[in-house]
């Protein structure tokens, strides 16, 4: 290992402070893994000059080694009973909604795309169910928003590999809403048309993307402290209309934020709804 | 930027056809044609037949016959070739490895292994795609 | 006889290093989960399933990385990797795909133990059902059993 332990705490204490990530101890080889080109390109000798150079940078290195350190892997419908409750609790009261307004969802931590477009694709088959009387697929807008600048590149050409759909999609449903061409599958313009994306730090201000009235922020910040855990779920309470939802991960639990969120059990999946009037904390 | 690096093709020398495989997938994913060459006399001779159309070399270090790096010098010294980006492909991670490469030339220097959404914006940054939209 | 301690610590960097890589280089390049079940001492440094690969590794560190598995798990991950059906892979892509795989699991312990100067060899690899390769050796070999889908992985590393 050529990472001393001091140069790694650097790091890994840099990390944290500008993304949040937490880097577990005996990572050692994570950032050296991941790091050592971004180091020699920039000139540096060691990770100390690479950290010297991180503290005057006022973005596109930061954005790079942010983006080098955070890893990539979603699913599409990532677990059945999470995809089954959306279908059955969330959508069909969103789709109604949609009647009177315009309707707008979050996927908070989007890495290459596959949330949002799961969701658009659900989204579509809800408002196929009501025929007529559905009400127009533009009336839903879908924010998609992730830390990394490459996945988010990655996200808006909307083409994925045979191993990339492999994880998780229906067959039926990659037949109806991709384009196969050769090995790979392009998402359909309707469903795309559907998804902004944007990149964006969860550590940052989040009033300048407006009220949600769904949010998905899943499998991410179980990577963060409990502090920036704790802010992470007040600021998305704040951007929850009254009536809205929150989702995470399965494993993932707002334990200590029961007093903003309460806790909905649906076909063994569990969702959150916001408590309270949303005012600033 | 001068060329229309829609038309571009991209170059994958390796001795492994997995990773040359998975290199064309991710290339298809782009939209981009990948040619193949499984040693580095092969990939120049590809070169010599079409480098118009080769927008980004992706290399790999240890290979039969010429090594990655004696590879890479060879494009960077020939006046018809030198401007197109290489990036070195490789298990070897160490530091001396990535200096010499970046000091003969290399754009990038991506370790094995990598997940496809790694390589895949390796290469969109160096085909200078994702701006814009 | 015996091995002095501070090449004892060495070697279990090596292992260490090795079980971090078999899951590093599984799950990016294959998107696959893997887990350690198992690691024993084993005598003899033997690949007997129906595929294997091995590398060598020599220079600062002396040694071999190797892996064995049946076919189905290699056409999986071959399957994975390459983007192929199962159906459309010959026998040259299996073999390919192990050779690279035991490149992958080498190349990664070489860096990430970071001993100086070592060099690893290209790689060997077999398929086929009757085969059993064994390489002798004067050193034990440490086997480490991954679970990998419902699979079973074998590892094996002598230094």
């Amino acid at each position: 290992m050529a990472i001393s332990k001091e140069e790694f705490l650097l790091i890994r204490t840099f990390l944290h402070d500008h993304s949040g990530i937490l880097i577990g101890d005996g990572k050692e080889y994570l950032v050296e893994n991941r790091l050592t080109v971004l180091m020699v390109q920039n000139g540096c000798e060691n990770f100390f000059d690479l950290h010297k150079k991180l503290q005057k940078d006022t973005g596109p290195l930061r954005n790079k080694v942010i983006d080098a350190m955070t890893t990539n892997e979603t699913l599409w419908f990532r677990d059945a009973s999470f995809a089954a409750v959306v279908s059955e609790a969330v959508l069909p009261q969103l789709v109604a909604k949609a009647a009177t307004q315009t309707v707008r969802i979050w996927s908070a931590a989007c890495s290459t795309g596959q949330e949002p477009y799961s969701i658009g694709i659900l989204l579509h088959e809800e408002i196929k169910k009501l025929g007529a009387k559905g009400p127009p697929v533009s009336k839903f807008k879908i924010l998609a928003t992730d830390i990394s600048p490459s996945a988010i590149m990655i996200a808006k050409t909307a083409r994925y590999s045979q191993l990339a759909i492999s994880r998780g999609m229906k067959p039926e449903l990659l037949e109806k809403y991709f384009t196969k061409n050769g090995m790979v599958h392009e998402v359909k313009p309707e469903v795309r048309s559907l998804v902004e994306f944007k990149q964006f730090n969860l550590k940052d201000d989040f009033e300048q993307h407006g009220m949600f009235d769904f949010v998905m922020c899943r499998n991410v910040l179980i990577y963060f402290s409990e502090d920036l855990k704790r802010d992470i779920y007040r600021k998305i309470h704040r951007g929850l209309l009254k009536d809205g939802w929150l989702a995470i991960g399965a494993s993932e639990s707002p334990r200590g934020y029961t007093d903003v969120f309460e806790q909905v059990i649906i076909k063994g999946a569990a969702l959150f709804r916001p408590k309270g009037v949303s005012k600033g904390a | 930027m001068g060329r229309d690096d829609s038309k571009m093709k991209l170059l994958t020398i390796d001795d492994s056809r997995t990773i040359r495989r998975v290199i064309s997938g991710i290339g298809a994913m782009l939209g981009y044609e990948v040619l193949e060459a499984e040693h580095g006399a092969a990939g120049l001779k590809i070169l010599e037949q079409c480098s118009q159309d080769v927008g980004l070399v992706l290399l790999d270090w240890n290979m039969p016959g010429m090594n990655g790096l004696e590879v890479l010098k060879a494009i960077k010294a020939d006046n018809r070739w030198q401007h197109i980006p290489v990036m070195m492909v490789t298990t070897e991670g160490e530091k001396d490895y990535i200096v010499k490469s970046i000091q003969a030339g290399a754009c990038h220097y991506q370790t094995k292994p990598f997940t496809q959404e790694e390589m895949a914006s390796r290469i969109m940054e160096a085909m200078g795609m994702g701006g814009g939209t | 006889m015996g091995m002095g301690g501070r090449v004892a610590v060495q070697v279990e960097s090596v292992h260490e290093a090795l079980q971090v890589a078999v899951v590093d280089v599984l799950g990016r390049m294959a998107m696959t989960e893997v887990v350690l079940i198992h690691r024993e001492r084993v005598s003899g440094f033997r690949l007997d399933f129906e595929a294997g690969g091995m590398v060598r590794l020599s220079g600062a560190l002396n040694g071999m990385i190797g892996l064995t598995c049946h076919l189905g798990l290699v056409e999986e991950l071959v399957s994975r990797i390459g983007g192929l059906p199962i159906d459309q892979l010959e026998n040259e892509d299996l073999m390919d795909g192990v050779a690279e795989l035991a490149n992958l699991f080498g190349g990664w312990t070489k860096t990430n133990v970071g001993q100086g100067d070592v060099q690893v060899s290209p790689p060997m690899a077999f398929i086929g059902k009757e085969v059993i390769a064994e390489w002798k050796t004067d050193r034990p070999a440490e086997r480490f059993i991954f679970q990998v889908n419902e699979h079973v992985l074998y590892v094996l590393a002598s230094f």
